[in-house]
């Protein structure tokens, strides 16, 4: 561990020093050019390959789940200091359309300090009798799990976080892929449960897409995470890839890349739904895509080896694509950015005229670009509340997509920010956990 | 050994550098009609200055001049900060700067004439740059903007200078006119005799134009 956290902070420190240098010999013109060339061509390359494989594996990536009934499942909940949303994540699995003596729910406190997280538990624990708990030292989510899956009696696992809500029938169509013995794990449809503000709506464009993309991932058989908040697993493969790594920053991502590389498939929903509430401030958002972030890196460097043209798709999707990215998507925003900047001082001298001078080549690509994302995003959505019976994007909503394309991109600057600080000063050699 | 499914990068590959392609396309024809649209306007001031020029030894003159010339130079001012931030993005052709060039040595012809018939007081700079792609003239992007100010200053303050500026590396009247004034390095101003060489900030040239005013 003491080697990659070397090779984390040479990395970030090389960034800086990058940026430095840049402005120390002013060439931030030219770089800024070369840069935005290049990310415009890795963000769009990346988001062609998806819209063609859609078009091409059509019936496989929008096709519906089926249903099964005959496997035991144990929910897993790991839970720490929560409150009324527990009743609702509870109220939800008991009510849920499959066998009642065909499931167990094993809730794992992780040593919440909150006297209304043990009223719950004792309450509900007396109130359904397939309810287990579990006591234990906090130790993060990861340990929790690990404690509830050695405890479990099911043959399928199921996890949840404790703030989520399970749809009645998602649990049976999370079933039934595990007919295919070869598959491990199957990842559930995480929504957003309180679109309620443009920050939590962005946040709910976002995990619709993402969805749409992880089933596109799953025709290329790289599916690289399984998320916390809804995802299903064979409990022998699990055992056998040795559980959830405890030191990891996201867990569900690392235990996605162990089983792959021991050659199991992973499977991905559409209609398996599950919603859950997500930060609904900017502190909260920023902290909590540092850590993906952070804990995405110290995964790669963990599972270097998949830097290897012999693990196929999963190597550029898992690994490559994932790191790379970011970066566009930072130099992409920040040359816009910059672009502004330039023009803005050239505005008090020409005025308005200077917003039709500065259309230049790369301005209408860029434009062609996003003209030609921005129904895909939608047409994303629409499969999306298609499966979940809803209506489809209305023309009201553009402005949150554009919203969510424009200002939420924008939040990558400062999650980016803060994960180089956070990496460049936090003391010691240890794996920092939540 | 797993597959790399590398069709769909193929195409996809093909489909961005079509778009992007096009967008170059679009781009450059977008920028040969900003030049275009540039030189139309500047056809159209230069005949209004032929005007003036045809009617120098005329008694009507003054009054024309009097009249007319303002209105050019706030026109010809716009044009020039077009021209100056095209040539900044490499978007501006030789041939419409040296139109520019040549459209702005007549008119300080004519403003000396007008000078000399007319008497009225009129001040000017005359202003050396150049624009190279392989080894720009940093100061003269910043001096531009410093006489940008410089004009809009003074003009607050009801006094009017005129700025002519000269790509004083372009073969053309800029070069001819680098040869004439020896200019050797950039940016140079050239004001009431003086050559100030090097950035020179607005407050500094202000300074330089009122105190020779006052005196």
């Amino acid at each position: 561990m003491k080697n990659e956290k070397i090779y984390v902070r040479l990395f970030l420190f090389a960034i800086v020093l990058a940026i430095v240098l840049i402005i120390l010999f002013n060439i931030a013109k030219p770089v800024r050019y070369v840069l935005a060339v290049i990310s415009f061509f890795i963000v769009f390359i990346l988001s062609f390959v998806f819209i063609y494989k859609l078009i091409s594996a059509q019936d496989t990536v929008l096709r519906d789940s089926k249903k099964s009934y005959d496997k035991y499942i144990s929910f897993v909940i790991p839970v720490y200091n929560e409150g009324d949303d527990l009743r609702l994540c509870l109220d939800s699995i008991e009510n849920i359309e499959y066998p009642k003596d065909k499931y167990e729910i094993i809730v794992v406190d992780d040593g919440s300090n909150n006297p209304i997280t043990a009223q719950i538990l004792e309450e509900y624990s007396k109130k359904y009798s397939n309810i287990k708990i579990i006591r234990k030292d906090n130790g993060g989510a990861a340990s929790a799990r690990n404690l509830g899956i050695i405890n479990s009696n099911g043959e399928i696992i199921i996890t949840i976080d404790s703030d989520s809500i399970i749809d009645k029938d998602a649990p049976a169509k999370l079933v039934s892929y595990f007919d295919d013995p070869q598959v491990a794990a199957v990842t559930g449809s995480v929504r957003v449960l309180n679109p309620d503000r443009p920050l939590t709506k962005w946040q709910s464009i976002e995990y619709d897409i993402i969805l749409v993309y992880r089933r596109i991932l799953e025709v290329f058989d790289s599916i690289y995470v399984t998320p916390g908040g809804l995802s299903a697993f064979r409990k022998e493969a699990i055992m056998k890839v040795g559980l959830f790594d405890t030191n990891s920053l996201t867990e569900d991502q690392e235990i996605a890349l162990k089983l792959q590389k021991a050659g199991y498939k992973i499977m991905a929903t559409l209609d398996a739904f599950a919603y859950t509430r997500v930060p609904d401030s900017l502190n909260k958002l920023v902290k909590q895509r540092v850590r993906w972030i952070r804990g995405g890196i110290w995964n790669r460097l963990k599972h270097r080896d998949l830097l290897n043209p012999k693990w196929g798709n999963l190597f550029i999707f898992g690994y490559v694509t994932d790191l790379i990215f970011f970066i566009p998507f930072i130099t992409f925003f920040l040359t816009i950015f910059l672009f502004i900047i330039d023009n803005y001082i050239w505005f008090f001298r020409l005025g308005p005229e200077v917003m039709f001078l500065s259309i230049d080549h790369f301005l209408i690509s860029t434009l062609v670009f996003w003209i030609i994302l921005l129904p895909w995003q939608i047409f994303m959505i629409n499969v999306l509340r298609e499966k979940a019976n809803e209506q489809k994007v209305k023309i009201k909503e553009i402005f949150d997509f554009i919203g969510f394309m424009i200002i939420f991109g924008w939040a990558w600057f400062l999650v980016w920010a803060f994960v180089i600080y956070k990496e460049l000063t936090v003391q010691g050699n240890r794996w920092e956990t939540r | 050994m797993r597959p790399i499914d590398t069709l769909s990068f193929y195409m996809a590959t093909v489909i961005v550098f079509l778009v992007f392609i096009a967008g170059l396309m679009i781009g450059w024809v977008h920028t040969k009609m900003l030049n275009d649209d540039t030189t139309e306007r500047l056809n159209d001031l230069s005949s209004k200055l032929g005007l003036l020029q045809a009617l120098a030894n005329n008694e009507e003159f003054c009054s024309l001049f009097n009249y007319l010339f303002p209105k050019l130079e706030e026109s010809s001012w716009k044009l020039g900060q077009r021209i100056e931030y095209l040539e900044n993005q490499n978007r501006v052709n030789d041939a419409l700067k040296n139109l520019y060039f040549e459209y702005q040595y007549r008119d300080y012809l004519i403003l000396k004439t007008g000078v000399e018939k007319c008497n009225i007081s009129a001040d000017y700079i005359i202003y050396f740059y150049y624009n190279n792609i392989s080894s720009p003239c940093e100061q003269c992007y910043y001096q531009g903007f410093e006489l940008s100010e410089v004009r809009s200053r003074l003009k607050a303050k009801n006094k009017v200078i005129r700025i002519y500026s000269f790509d004083g590396k372009l073969d053309g009247l800029g070069k001819y006119l680098a040869n004439i004034y020896n200019i050797t390095e950039y940016p140079t101003i050239i004001y009431k005799n003086k050559k100030l060489i090097g950035l020179i900030k607005a407050d500094v040239m202000i300074n330089i134009i009122e105190n020779e005013l006052q005196n």
